[in-house]
């Protein structure tokens, strides 16, 4: 299910005035650059800074974020070539344009070299003053955005790392989950978006002979959905380790998610007990997909829904109530997110459930694993060239024997 | 997606949603569906015939302004959903919160009803 990733626009280049810091131990470059840009001084686009020496220079460097230097080479003691050679390793993204005397070509080489930008010859013409410094600040402007840019790309990337790693770690990841067991098989496997959806399974032993197990699916993307789930996924479980029957669980887990919810986020949920020795399953429906039987000879069957809303949507006391199911040996049961049958192809269309279905027909033999594998594999054959837009998710369990 | 305002007046808000209902399709629609739909606080009619596919940022929309009229004491109520939609909308539960109707006189009757 899906929603935007945070999409704060963090210090827009546009909007905050150019800062451009000028070293001249004259005061009439002072004088010139206000003159020619006394429009944009007007109208806060630039905003200029004046010293009158490198080590003036250098302090103002630390107080302020400077887009462009604009120094004379000879300056008292730090001089302008010093300056420019800090820049480069302390502040790579500022832009400099030096001034020199006229023909001082040795100079002025040493100082592109340095890394200046661009330069200005003594005496100063007006126009090339204005055309020179404009031309370097739209230079500095398009690195600082391009670098502002990079950043937001690589914090997204980190909030949907640890949206990943969030989700991962809610589920239980190895197979055979007991080994030790024979009466059944269990299989889960989660494909996540790139987004990262709020998708989840979960399963543990109540006691020896009950197996819970759950799946579910938030809405929205991103570390919001993340939350929301790894919360719901640790409240239903909590609830069902204690022995409480699967509509109770559902139910209390939604009070809760119901209290402070402003976002009106919401998570469908399945969870069920299964008895180990019997084959029985005692279930609740959360407004999730409703899960296949899957037996031999006949085609998969939906389990029959119950009373049951999605979670965190409304507060209520007999929302939820129980369903149950009875696995002969040999049958199984099969959960799985809309993620799966939403699947869409290039043509856009869906993978829907009767493909799904018409799948899991007849496949009554095979272990959890096989189904699953089979699944995804359909779906990654149905979806080809097209990147996934919400999580996949599948949880098999076979009843074997008492 | 698509909104038409079909109704606005004292006693109903009617519009009628069309396209996919997914992040793409809703786009910035979901607050000029809140606009009219929750601002104006009358019972809302909408008429998601048209809709062919609705993902959870749909349901939130919708589920979000079924909520909001709920306690102005105003009710919103669904009118003829493809069936798949349908079937996203009961599993879901959502029909608790929002009625689904497939005829219009009978849906002007829901919306009388208390929520």
């Amino acid at each position: 299910m899906e929603n935007q990733i945070s999409d704060d626009p963090v210090a827009v280049t546009d909007n905050v005035p150019a800062t451009i810091l000028v070293v001249d131990d004259d005061p009439d470059l002072e004088l010139l650059v206000t003159q020619k840009f006394r429009r944009q001084i007007r109208n806060d686009e630039f905003h200029f800074i004046c010293v009158r020496s490198g080590e003036d220079a250098l302090e103002k460097l630390r107080e302020n974020e400077i887009d462009v230097l604009v120094t004379d080479i000879k300056l008292p003691g730090m001089d302008g070539l010093s300056l420019v050679s800090r820049l480069k390793t302390e502040y790579p993204l500022i832009r400099s344009v030096i001034i020199s005397s006229y023909g001082d070509m040795r100079t002025i080489r040493r100082a592109l070299n340095l890394g200046a930008f661009d330069f200005l010859t003594k005496p100063i013409d007006f126009d090339d003053l204005g055309i020179t410094i404009t031309k370097t600040i739209e230079e500095a402007l398009v690195l600082k955005r391009a670098v502002h840019d990079r950043e937001r790309l690589a914090a997204i990337r980190r909030e949907l790392d640890i949206a990943r790693r969030i989700q991962l770690s809610m589920i239980p990841g190895i197979f055979p989950a007991f080994p030790e067991r024979g009466e059944f098989e269990i299989f889960g496997e989660i494909i996540t978006a790139r987004d990262v959806g709020g998708d989840f399974y979960d399963f543990c032993m109540i006691d020896d002979d009950r197996l819970y197990f759950a799946i579910g699916d938030a809405s929205g993307k991103g570390v919001p959905a993340a939350l929301f789930m790894a919360v719901t996924r640790t409240m239903v479980k909590a609830d069902a380790v204690k022995g409480l029957p699967p509509d109770r669980c559902l139910s209390e887990a939604n009070k809760i998610l119901c209290m402070e919810n402003e976002f009106s986020m919401f998570i469908t949920v399945f969870t069920g007990v299964l008895d180990t020795r019997t084959g029985e399953i005692v279930y609740c429906n959360g407004g999730h997909k409703l899960p296949f039987i899957i037996r031999g000879g006949s085609g998969p069957e939906p389990v029959e829904n119950t009373p049951g809303i999605a979670l965190g949507v409304i507060e209520g006391d007999s929302l939820y109530g129980l369903g149950n199911v009875k696995l002969e040996p040999g049958d199984g049961i099969i959960l799985y997110s809309d993620g799966v049958t939403e699947t869409m192809n290039k043509a856009g269309n869906l993978f829907t459930d009767k493909r799904l279905r018409d799948l899991l027909s007849g496949q009554s033999l095979e272990g959890p694993r096989d189904t699953v594998g089979r699944v995804l594999r359909d779906v990654e054959e149905f979806s080809r060239d097209v990147p996934l837009k919400d999580d996949i998710t599948l949880l098999a369990i076979r009843y074997n024997k008492p | 997606m698509d909104m038409k305002v079909i109704r606005e007046d004292d006693d109903l808000t009617h519009v009628k949603l069309s396209g996919r209902v997914d992040l793409e399709g809703i786009g910035g629609l979901d607050l000029e569906f809140t606009r009219h739909a929750v601002t104006r606080r009358k019972p809302t009619l909408v008429d998601i015939s048209d809709v062919d596919y609705i993902a959870s940022i749909g349901l939130r929309m919708l589920v979000t302004a079924a909520k909001a009229l709920n306690k102005f004491g105003s009710r919103l109520v669904l009118l003829n959903p493809h069936p798949d939609v349908e079937d996203v909308l009961r599993t879901a539960g959502f029909d608790k919160v929002m009625p689904i109707e497939h005829d219009y006189e009978r849906a002007l009757e829901t919306l009388k009803t208390a929520a």
